[in-house]
């Protein structure tokens, strides 16, 4: 173990620069809207100056260190001083971010998050590439220590799976919102294109970019496993790293909308456990944005091994009188109740089969609204942790949902004492 | 302790029961709220409408030559009351469809009359038990109690208790929350 984190020191000494970079588009943007007069050269320059002293003031009062307790401590603050101390043997995820601009120049943030509720998050800017991935194997490795290992926390993944970026943008393009959005985007560029070519294609060229631009953020998608969890990467223009424990994975759902079945592709969401703090998403929402079902299998054994998908034929279907509420997925409808899992199966043009084990459930709800009343069904929520997943078992007779409440009641009280050891 | 039936005929009256009954909290093991927490709905109806009211006759009032204004004014004090007097109404049933039962390993609380739902908490999964009481809800000696698990969506909230049972039941969920999942065998 090294000692090179144990004295107080500051982040990389080009930080105020990258932030006074980060926080001054708005600076810029007027430069170029109000044309280079004198006047606005003069107060983009102050802005500049002092918000580059602000910068610089609080950059050299900020401190971060690993204490003699183990202990990652971070203090901030010109006139309030702020010291925050995050238990490393409680560490949830420490994740390198590479915002643009400080990626151009080889600087990356560290956000460490620690288990517990409010302030358990510090993000680190700027740190060199270097110094925040020898930061961050220090963590893991204090980590480690902490918890009884001896060996030192060396990143590497045991087993890696990459996404093409061809095979994720032609994916994207066929989901069914993104489709949409592009057929507009070009129709309406063609029928305007009469009234004025530019600015019509323009048009075209922006709407499809719009849809396209949240596609970056899945670039070199690449998920993996290695002795602190399941390790996904992705990002063009903003590089996340995320490490989650599995036992944080509380449920999954796999998607696919109907433009994938010619090519048979699938994409894992999944909800994580502890990522979302007031409202801010935080974690990752796919476990793969998307993949071939041939490569399911090998998925599903080397990082969801205990969640067994494949029993399909206890199926309870929804009631017939359903197809009145759900004319296009009532056939589709279903919900099951196996030995580990809740499972929930939906969607007409869009498949979905969501799927969560029973001990990850946090409560059992059933809604029936006037006309699910005068049908004779009813809903069934499995609730799960806030994410992209949610378990809703629709359409379904009310007795079955009754009785399918009361089984899974019986599967949450005693999946919940025998999991445990399903660690990593 | 009265809070909690014995686990076996629980156990077989939930089995035996309808969903009207499920959803309906008819039967009378759903234990439910009390009836002053219409008084209060009342009261909230009232407080929240009279000064709306009040704004829209005096901009009638105020602006009484503008066509517009005026047409507003009285629409909006038609919708008002529409609303106003729709849940005044049903303040009634409302407090009525509210039941909730502490069984030996979990929390059901059922409400709705036209959006009916059951949720059903199982204490393991119990993060936080909140009881509260605003300022209105004091003058009425009433609170309520919310259960808070890991996710956003278990939506299990009992208003209108007496503050003596409000903590009682607090008191009652603690001891499940401060056990391991491990004690849930207890029982009584």
């Amino acid at each position: 173990m090294s000692d090179n984190f144990s004295r107080p020191q500051h982040t990389a000494p080009l930080t105020p620069i990258l932030q006074l970079v980060n926080g001054s588009p708005i600076v810029l943007v007027a430069f170029f809207a109000v044309g280079l007069s004198w006047l606005f050269l003069l107060i983009g320059v102050i802005f500049l100056v002092v918000g580059g002293l602000g910068y610089w003031a609080s950059w050299r009062k900020n401190f971060f260190w690993i204490n003699e307790k183990g202990e990652l401590e971070a203090r901030s603050g010109i006139f309030f001083r702020r010291s925050r101390q995050l238990r490393i043997s409680r560490l949830q995820s420490v994740d390198i971010l590479r915002p643009p601009v400080a990626r151009l120049l080889g600087y990356s943030s560290l956000k460490v998050e620690v288990a517990g509720s409010g302030d358990s998050r510090v993000i680190l800017s700027y740190l060199s590439v270097g110094k925040a991935q020898e930061l961050r194997s220090e963590i893991l490795s204090v980590a480690k220590e902490e918890q009884a290992f001896t060996q030192s926390a060396e990143r590497e993944n045991h087993w890696q799976w990459r996404v093409p970026n061809g095979r994720l943008v032609a994916s994207m393009v066929l989901t069914t919102s993104t489709f949409f959005v592009i057929v507009v985007a070009v129709a309406s560029a063609v029928i305007a294109l009469r009234v004025s070519g530019l600015v019509a294609l323009a048009l075209a060229v922006g709407g499809s970019a719009a849809s396209l631009a949240g596609i970056t953020s899945l670039f070199n998608f690449s998920v993996g496993r290695n002795e602190r969890g399941i390790a996904i990467s992705h990002g063009f223009f903003t590089t996340a790293h995320y490490t989650v424990s599995p036992i944080r994975i509380q449920a999954i759902c796999l998607v696919q909308p109907i433009a994938w079945r010619p090519f048979g592709w699938y994409q894992i969401a999944i909800n994580v456990a502890g990522t979302e703090q007031s409202g801010k998403k935080s974690g990752p929402r796919f476990l793969i944005p998307v993949v071939h079902e041939d490569a399911l299998p090998e998925l599903f054994r080397e990082l969801l091994p205990s969640w067994n998908l494949e029993k399909e034929d206890e199926w309870l279907a929804s009631a017939t009188s359903s197809r009145w509420r759900f004319p296009w997925q009532a056939a589709r409808l279903a919900v099951s109740v196996t030995p580990n899992l809740f499972m929930v199966r939906s969607g007409a043009l869009t498949r979905r089969l969501s799927a969560a084990p029973h001990e990850r459930i946090q409560s059992i709800r059933i809604t029936q609204g006037p006309w699910e009343r005068k049908l004779g069904i009813s809903r069934l929520h499995a609730d799960s942790v806030p994410g992209p997943v949610r378990l809703n078992g629709r359409g379904l007779g009310s007795s079955v949902a009754v009785h399918t409440a009361l089984e899974e009641l019986d599967r949450m009280f005693t999946a919940r004492e025998s999991q445990r050891s399903e660690q990593w | 302790m009265g809070l909690r039936s014995s686990p076996f005929i629980e156990r077989t009256l939930v089995l035996s029961m309808t969903i009207a009954e499920l959803f309906s909290a008819g039967s009378t093991d759903w234990l439910r709220v009390n009836s002053r927490l219409r008084t209060y709905w009342h009261t909230l109806i009232a407080v929240t409408t009279v000064p709306l009211l009040t704004v829209a006759a005096i901009a009638i009032a105020i602006f009484e030559d503008v066509p517009v204004v005026r047409f507003i004014g009285v629409v909006s004090i038609m919708v008002i009351m529409i609303f106003a007097i729709w849940a005044w109404v049903l303040a009634t049933r409302r407090v009525r469809s509210i039941g909730y039962r502490l069984e030996s390993r979990e929390l059901k609380v059922s409400s709705g009359i036209m959006f009916r739902r059951v949720v059903s908490v199982p204490f393991a999964r119990m993060q936080l038990v909140e009881v509260s009481a605003g300022p209105l809800e004091r003058a009425f000696s009433l609170a309520s109690v919310q259960l808070h698990t890991a996710s956003a969506s278990t939506d299990a909230t009992i208003p209108g208790l007496d503050p003596e049972r409000a903590a009682e039941i607090r008191d009652a969920l603690a001891v499940h929350s401060a056990t391991p999942a491990a004690a849930t065998t207890a029982g009584l």
